[in-house]
């Protein structure tokens, strides 16, 4: 046995998932460089960061360079967590200095306003050229809010607060819930697919019932949706029933019946969820009245969170790298970008079949684009890519619940593999639950960890 | 975030049981703060009673929750863990697991925020799921060649090597040999010296870098900490490279 082959430890460093470069005593770090190449990467969230620093500890010889136009991270996961005050908008700060100091990650805080990928060249604002020998593009989204008649990202900001990319409109949303009358109703509307996270909206809901439960109990929250179901939807749906009184459809009451016991409630729910078949696409806003059409009539509100449609965001627009559905077409192996030579394209904007747009699936991809790109450099074959995605979500504080999955390329396609135990089973014990909140918990602090320390 | 632990009745009653016999009081530097009261340490007679009173574990019922628990993402399907981060089970002494679970459970073992969640799940699980898991693990083979990186090892002049340190310790530093508590073979002593064999060498070094900084400090006599103090950090990698290799030699 030979642990100490260089090449094995590569793999090891490729195969496992790293704690902190800098926790790590110097033989646990990956071997000595093979190239010098400059790989730079556009945006730093969860999959930009995650790309800069694997390079890092894959190949400590590359030079990496993040260009970000934020000096500060929000981390858009767990960002819900400011609406019911469990954590504040300082919480949801991330810092690029230890992926500067402890990595030797280059930073360029800069908007980028300028593309030859045939020179291989990005220009900033501020005047800098900076040339690269691969491009990795992690864009995010962007939301549509001209979708709806009568929201635009204006109104968005003032008064109708989508907050879905955190930042002064979850600041904005926080207060409104805070200081909505008594007995006020607050409106969710959920975006239609694909959008980023998909059980977000769902769990949002549940903490805002969960909030009002203990400050404003007379208040409602109604969940409008264009959609008749989502991931984790028995799951969630289940904790909905035993925590707000929540009586589940009959379709999903059918179906669950069988294997687990569901709660028929006499009264209302404080939450409602309109699914597109019951009417709840939403048509536009009555900004001035406080009010949501729908296919399913008017619906009046005191709080107006609109989770618009959603696209790649609009860096990848810039940069030549989304089509005409909205986002970015990819090489399913490496994620190159079928439109431009030289580029990448990871995280939420790129089109990764069976994959979600999450924080997990971003992560998972950077690191396998990370390894294929030094593969590629050494002239070396890299190994087939594994993906693996995990989305935690709360039905409520202490009740977590969650999908975890496993995706192969199976005929040039992203393909989910596993089959059973994709969920929190639903006879799950109660202290099951409370683990999977505590899971939730850790994973937020853990991820954040991976990807940016 | 406010987390209240609920430690059931029964092990308050053992951890006070501990608390009395203990004179002193022992928080550990980086004690995590999960806002309760320094727990107290144990006693040999402490522990002794405490781990008698636990029911009897059945490893059946630990396979599956193993599973049922999230255990098996961290410490994997069959105790042998699939990232460089966490320690293996497999093989490990039932007394050991025990003792980290109360320890866990109690705050006594906490390591900063690498140990929070280990806590949370301490404290929500029963003492017959405490020693239903401890007998699974104990009935795994001890991890061979698990894929975690070795440490490259060039000791100083001074340094002793960890064959030595092992076997015949270093009476000038008052040094027992590792293998007076820890077995002939790594595979652990008498109650709490857990096994070695097989164990995660980066989880070996950090854990004895812990009990040199007083981060862990969750051994009753303090017992590792002198150790650990005296050994260098080369001789730390060496032991740790010693001991993860040591199944494959026997």
């Amino acid at each position: 046995m030979n642990l100490t082959n260089p090449e094995r430890r590569r793999f090891l460093a490729a195969s496992l998932g790293l704690a902190s470069l800098a926790a790590l005593p110097a033989w646990a770090r990956p071997s000595a460089s093979v190239g010098s190449a400059h790989i730079v990467v556009v945006g730093g969230g969860v999959g930009g960061c995650t790309a800069a620093k694997y390079l890092k500890l894959f190949d400590p010889g590359l030079r990496v360079t993040v260009v970000e136009r934020n000096p500060v991270y929000l981390r858009p996961y767990g960002s819900s967590e400011v609406l019911n005050e469990h954590v504040t908008m300082q919480d949801l700060e991330v810092s690029y200095d230890t992926l500067k100091n402890n990595y030797g990650v280059e930073f360029v805080i800069d908007n980028v306003v300028g593309f030859d990928p045939q020179a291989r060249v990005l220009r900033t604002a501020g005047g800098q050229s900076i040339g690269y020998d691969r491009l990795i593009v992690s864009p995010g989204i962007q939301l549509m809010y001209d979708s709806y008649e009568g929201l635009n990202a204006a109104v968005a900001h003032q008064s109708l607060p989508a907050a879905w990319i955190p930042g002064p409109q979850t600041a904005l949303l926080a207060r409104q819930l805070r200081g909505m009358r008594d007995g006020g109703t607050f409106v969710i509307g959920a975006p239609p697919n694909p959008y980023r996270c998909p059980p977000g909206p769902y769990e949002r809901a549940a903490l805002m019932v969960e909030w009002f439960g203990r400050h404003n109990p007379r208040a409602k929250v109604i969940l409008l949706d264009p959609k008749d179901k989502f991931v984790t939807d028995e799951t969630m749906l289940l904790g909905w029933n035993r925590l707000y009184k929540f009586n589940i459809p009959a379709d999903y009451r059918e179906r669950l019946e069988s294997k687990v016991e569901v709660l028929e409630h006499s009264r209302p729910s404080m939450l409602s969820w309109v699914r597109g078949q019951d009417g709840g696409r939403i048509l536009g806003v009555d900004v001035a009245g406080n009010r949501v059409e729908t296919e399913a009539g008017m619906v009046e509100a005191d709080v107006i969170n609109i989770i618009p449609p959603m696209k790649a965001g609009m860096i990848a627009m810039d940069l030549g790298l989304a089509d005409e559905s909205g986002w970015c077409p990819v090489g399913r192996r490496d994620f190159a970008s079928t439109l431009q030579p030289d580029v990448h394209v990871i995280g939420d904007a790129c089109i990764a079949d069976a994959m979600p747009k999450s924080g997990f699936a971003a992560n998972t991809q950077a690191k396998t684009v990370a390894r294929a790109i030094v593969e590629e450099l050494a002239g070396r074959p890299s190994p087939e890519p594994i993906w693996e995605n995990t989305c935690y979500a709360l039905a409520g504080t202490d009740y977590g619940l969650f999908v975890a999955d496993v995706f192969r390329l199976i005929d040039g396609r992203i393909t989910r593999v596993n089959q059973a135990g994709r969920y929190l089973p639903l006879d799950a014990s109660p202290m099951q639950i409370r683990l999977a909140a505590r899971y939730q918990q850790s994973w937020l602090r853990t991820f954040t960890e991976d990807c940016f320390a | 975030m406010m987390i209240k632990p609920t430690v059931k009745t029964s092990l308050c009653a053992a951890l006070l049981l501990a608390g009395l016999g203990s004179g002193t009081s022992t928080l550990a530097a980086g004690h995590g703060g999960i806002g309760e009261p320094a727990p107290e340490n144990w006693t040999a007679a402490t522990l002794r009673e405490t781990l008698a009173a636990m029911p009897a574990g059945d490893a059946e019922r630990g396979k599956e929750l193993n599973q049922s628990l999230f255990c098996a993402s961290c410490h994997g399907n069959a105790g042998v863990s699939p990232s460089m981060n966490w320690p293996h089970l497999a093989g490990q002494k039932a007394d050991y697991t025990v003792k980290m679970m109360l320890d866990y459970q109690s705050g006594l073992r906490l390591e900063g925020l690498r140990g929070r969640l280990m806590h949370h799940v301490a404290v929500l699980v029963s003492e017959q799921e405490i020693t239903d898991l401890a007998a699974f693990y104990a009935t795994l083979p001890a991890p061979e060649d698990a894929v975690t990186p070795r440490p490259e090892v060039a000791l100083a002049a001074s340094d002793l090597p960890a064959e030595v340190l092992v076997r015949k310790g270093d009476p000038r530093r008052l040094i027992t040999p590792c293998a007076s508590c820890h077995g002939d073979s790594g595979q652990g002593g008498r109650r709490e010296a857990p096994e070695l064999a097989g164990q995660n060498p980066l989880y070996f070094v950090r854990t004895m870098h812990h009990y040199h900084d007083g981060v862990r400090a969750n051994d009753g006599k303090k017992t590792m900490r002198a150790f650990a103090y005296r050994l260098t950090p080369t001789e730390i990698d060496d032991l740790a490279a010693y001991y993860a290799d040591l199944p494959l030699s026997n």
